[in-house]
């Protein structure tokens, strides 16, 4: 699917940006001596890992099914998005808000920001670069006339939801501490750039709860959107041998993969053959408009008793 | 299978009231000896109490009904609340404990007076045996004929695998500091106090992996076993007007919520009526012996002309 490519490309891209500014923060550490400067090295490949963690997780759900898992592995990716969560909430979130704290007990001396600036601006191109990549991901995966903070909330790809948000959420962080260290000299206050690490620790922490949110849903299982939902049924409605049915149960398992059952009532007079195919051009029917319906049961129930038979 | 049980749920409370229990008397031990060793392992017993308390709401998420947004019901959410105890677990319990001890390790604090340490150790024994008690029981409930490690890898209930996996570790760990208290005053040796801890935090650490391993493949979705799967065809072949099965897919979406998706040929001389009359009838009968299968999909399918 095109999909994969853009949130595979997106994915890269953000290991990329993440390794480009993880040496630079380690040249800088280097030449300053700064030891913040060597943990927010680390926090990056920190970032990179999670990058490669998403990567991998897509990998994975792309197996397929086997005798211990019969609906295949699609849901990796969650497990996998949930577990970038919980690390950005714990070791984002939480190292940036311990080192703020460690800063603002012991503020140290102000020194020469060019090092700080330096490694901030190159750190901001590349986040951009990535954000640019991860933000192309989510379009191509939504329709076009819905608002970014709604493709945000009904992405159902880790891949690329987790992305733009930790990316956002890095960019956003980068200008934080920016405002930090060119406050903190302009007013000669050493408290300011641990107030920014805490702030910053505070986004992340934001980010990844939001994100443990999303991962959580999607793990214990979302169904389509109502739209969807209301399109399934007119499908089914259409098939000349349907005379009734129950409202679809839908279920995510990985962000192209979605398990359907359906429960029809077809015509009386139908012989089994007929029943047969009746249901094969029904699910030819779905899956020719939503391709990403895999796995659809459809199921021939009384739902409509006829007048000689009793109601059950 | 029964549905989540009373003695798991008794399990549960166990082992809250028995980890509680072991806070209380850590923080009595550490306000009278001013340690604070014995301080953040109170806070650690209360972490453990709270891993309790997470699976108990895990257990009740997944007991609400259908909506939406979650058509086919909240059964996984007991696996996410499992994994979310296996990872503090991990972070908390095996991080901090192996932490501790190299920090010991590094500056050894010099020995002193241990009755504290083994009236608190002592006392811990005691309710962690207890809650390991309720929670072997309820283990036992699921067990039958099988033994404990088959059993083990088999279950498919965190609020039963989970908190007998975690008392175990913790009745363990108790003997393993046990051991580095009364060796490190037996040998005059500050550094055995360090080392005991290292080797819990390993232990919980291994116990965390375990318990992420297998909540991860009951998040991802794994099926019943072959036996129940062969089990399951030989009960549908012996229904009246079926010419043909097609292999059962099934997954686990709790421990007393499984989906089945079966298709079915059925005989040619059947109207559409009677078909759904026969799909009523065969899903009855597979609730009757397997009532863990809430869900149950039949579709009827033209299996050996596809194969032809």
């Amino acid at each position: 699917m095109a999909n994969a490519n853009a949130s595979k490309l997106s994915l890269y891209g953000g290991i990329v940006a993440n390794i480009a500014i993880a040496i630079s923060k380690f040249v800088a550490a280097y030449f300053t001596g700064s030891s913040a400067m060597l943990s927010e090295g680390i926090h990056s490949l920190v970032d990179t890992g999670n990058g490669a963690l998403l990567l991998y997780g897509t990998a994975q759900s792309q197996r397929p099914p086997d005798a211990e898992h019969p609906f295949g592995h699609s849901k990796e990716l969650y497990f996998w998005g949930l577990i970038v969560a919980v690390l950005i909430f714990a070791i984002g979130g939480g190292m940036s808000f311990y080192e703020g704290i460690k800063h603002i007990q012991h503020p140290e001396p102000l020194e020469d920001a060019s090092w700080n600036y330096i490694v901030l601006g190159l750190s901001f191109l590349f986040e951009s670069l990535a954000f640019y990549l991860s933000v192309k991901a989510l379009l191509a995966q939504s329709d076009a006339n819905v608002g970014f903070v709604k493709m945000l909330r009904t992405s159902r790809d880790p891949a690329v939801f987790a992305s733009v948000m930790e990316n956002l959420a890095a960019l956003v962080g980068l200008a934080l501490a920016g405002i930090g260290v060119f406050l903190g000299h302009l007013l000669d206050n050493p408290y300011f750039d641990g107030g920014a690490s805490i702030a910053i620790g505070l986004l992340l922490m934001l980010v990844a709860v939001f994100l443990v949110g999303r991962t959580k849903g999607l793990l214990v299982g979302a169904g389509v959107d109502a739209p969807t939902l209301a399109n399934l049924e007119r499908i089914a409605r259409e098939q000349p041998q349907v005379r009734e049915i129950r409202s679809p149960l839908t279920m995510y398992l990985g962000p192209n993969d979605v398990i359907m059952a359906l429960d029809v009532d077809f015509a009386d007079n139908l012989s089994s053959t007929q029943v047969a195919t009746a249901v094969e051009h029904l699910q030819d029917a779905i899956r020719k408009e939503h391709p990403e319906v895999k796995r659809i049961f459809i199921e021939a129930k009384n739902l409509v008793p006829p007048a000689a038979t009793p109601a059950k | 299978m029964s549905s989540p049980g009373s003695s798991s749920k008794l399990a549960i409370y166990g082992a809250i009231v028995a980890n509680v229990a072991i806070a209380a008397s850590k923080f009595v031990a550490a306000y009278f000896t001013g340690s604070s060793a014995m301080l953040s392992e109170g806070i650690h017993s209360l972490v453990d109490s709270g891993n309790g308390g997470l699976i108990l709401y895990g257990v009740h998420q997944a007991e609400k009904p259908a909506d939406k947004r979650h058509p086919f019901g909240r059964s996984k959410e007991l696996y996410f609340w499992a994994l979310i105890v296996a990872i503090l677990v991990f972070s908390v319990g095996g991080g901090m404990s192996f932490y501790e001890g190299i920090e010991h390790l590094k500056h050894p604090a010099p020995l002193s007076d241990p009755t504290w340490n083994y009236w608190v150790l002592g006392l811990s024994l005691v309710f962690e045996a207890i809650s390991c008690f309720l929670a072997f029981k309820a283990f036992n409930a699921d067990r039958g004929e099988a033994g404990f490690w088959e059993t083990l890898r088999r279950s498919k209930d965190p609020s039963v695998f989970a908190i007998l996996l975690e008392d175990l570790a913790a009745l363990l760990g108790l003997v393993i500091a046990l051991a580095g208290v009364y060796l490190g005053h037996l040998l005059n040796n500050p550094y055995l106090d360090g080392a005991a801890s290292i080797a819990i935090g390993l232990l919980l650490v291994c116990v965390a992996l375990f318990l992420i391993y297998k909540t991860k493949r009951l998040l991802v979705g794994t099926g019943v076993d072959d036996e129940t799967l062969d089990a399951i065809e030989a009960l549908v072949r012996a229904q009246p007007n079926i010419d043909e099965v097609g292999p059962p897919l099934t997954s686990y979406l709790g421990p007393a919520d499984v989906i089945l998706a079966l298709d079915v040929e059925f005989a040619h001389h059947l109207t559409s009526e009677e078909i759904e009359d026969a799909i009523d009838k065969l899903q009855d009968a597979i609730r009757a012996k397997y009532p863990e299968m809430k869900r149950i999909f039949i579709e009827a399918k033209s299996l050996s002309t596809r194969a032809a």
